[in-house]
């Protein structure tokens, strides 16, 4: 039986469950996404070992949904960034917590400014073989 | 001699019913104590333990809803056998394995918005009674 892995079990499946928002959404991170994005990407600490026995591994698994607008028109991209991460919010599965949803900030992605900001979720994953 | 180091990842623990309950558990910790009069003589104090109790302290996530869940397997044994004890067993680490018998107790259910639910027992052992295996 083939190992599990995070990509295949955790950053996947969240990916596909964010596949209805309105946005290019990315399992890891892509050399230039395209805006809008909704990137999943490891956030710190990554992994947490929160349970007892090490026979099985279990991890707590803490990402980041990165969200991204263009940056054009300052209350147009924060109203859109907005909208997005409202829809990425109802979409995530259960299984996940979710903390905050960081200050938005301007960043270039190439020639491009992106609006970006992060929701920051956690998980559990158990590794099996 | 080297120093030695274990951790809450070196414990192994089980109870009869077949539950995970190592997939769940973020603490466990089982604490033994002599319940011990101090009398106060014209020699100075003398001692006598006249019983010796026992809890056990789980935390663990809560997993209402899964198969085999925990909380549900405890729930049902205080619901349907509140005084019939459930046999742990915690290896400490290798060569140290304790084996109790606890009394069922509720787990809570339910938590705040931001955080997984968890749920904290503190059992009483029944009659203090643990059984050490020392290898």
């Amino acid at each position: 039986m083939t190992a599990s892995t995070i990509l295949d079990t955790v950053r996947t499946p969240l990916s596909n469950a964010l596949s209805t928002v309105a946005a290019n959404v990315y399992a890891f991170v892509p050399e230039t996404p395209s805006v809008p994005f909704c990137v999943n990407v490891p956030d710190s600490p990554y992994l947490e070992l929160e349970t007892i026995n090490k026979s099985t591994l279990h991890t707590k698994i803490n990402l980041v949904i990165s969200c991204g607008v263009a940056y054009n028109n300052n209350a147009a991209s924060l109203d859109n960034l907005e909208q997005l991460v409202m829809s990425v919010l109802k979409v995530i599965p259960v299984g996940y917590t979710i903390g905050a949803v960081e200050k938005p900030t301007v960043t270039q992605v190439g020639a491009s400014n992106v609006l970006v900001a992060d929701i920051r979720v956690s998980t559990y994953y158990t590794q099996t073989n | 001699m080297a120093t030695t180091v274990i951790t809450g990842r070196d414990i192994s623990l089980s109870f009869t019913g077949g539950t995970d309950i190592e997939a769940q558990a973020t603490n466990a910790v089982l604490t033994k104590t002599n319940v011990r009069e101090t009398y106060q003589t014209l020699d100075g104090e003398a001692y006598k333990t006249v019983n010796v109790e026992g809890t056990f302290q789980l935390d663990m996530l809560a997993d209402w809803g899964k198969t085999s869940s925990v909380c549900e397997a405890l729930w049902a044994a205080a619901e349907s056998a509140p005084d019939t004890t459930i046999s742990v067993t915690l290896t400490a680490a290798t060569g140290a394995q304790f084996v109790f018998p606890i009394l069922p107790e509720y787990p809570t259910a339910g938590g705040s918005g931001t955080d997984a639910q968890t749920v904290s027992y503190t059992f009483k052992i029944s009659k203090g009674e643990v059984v050490e295996t020392f290898s």
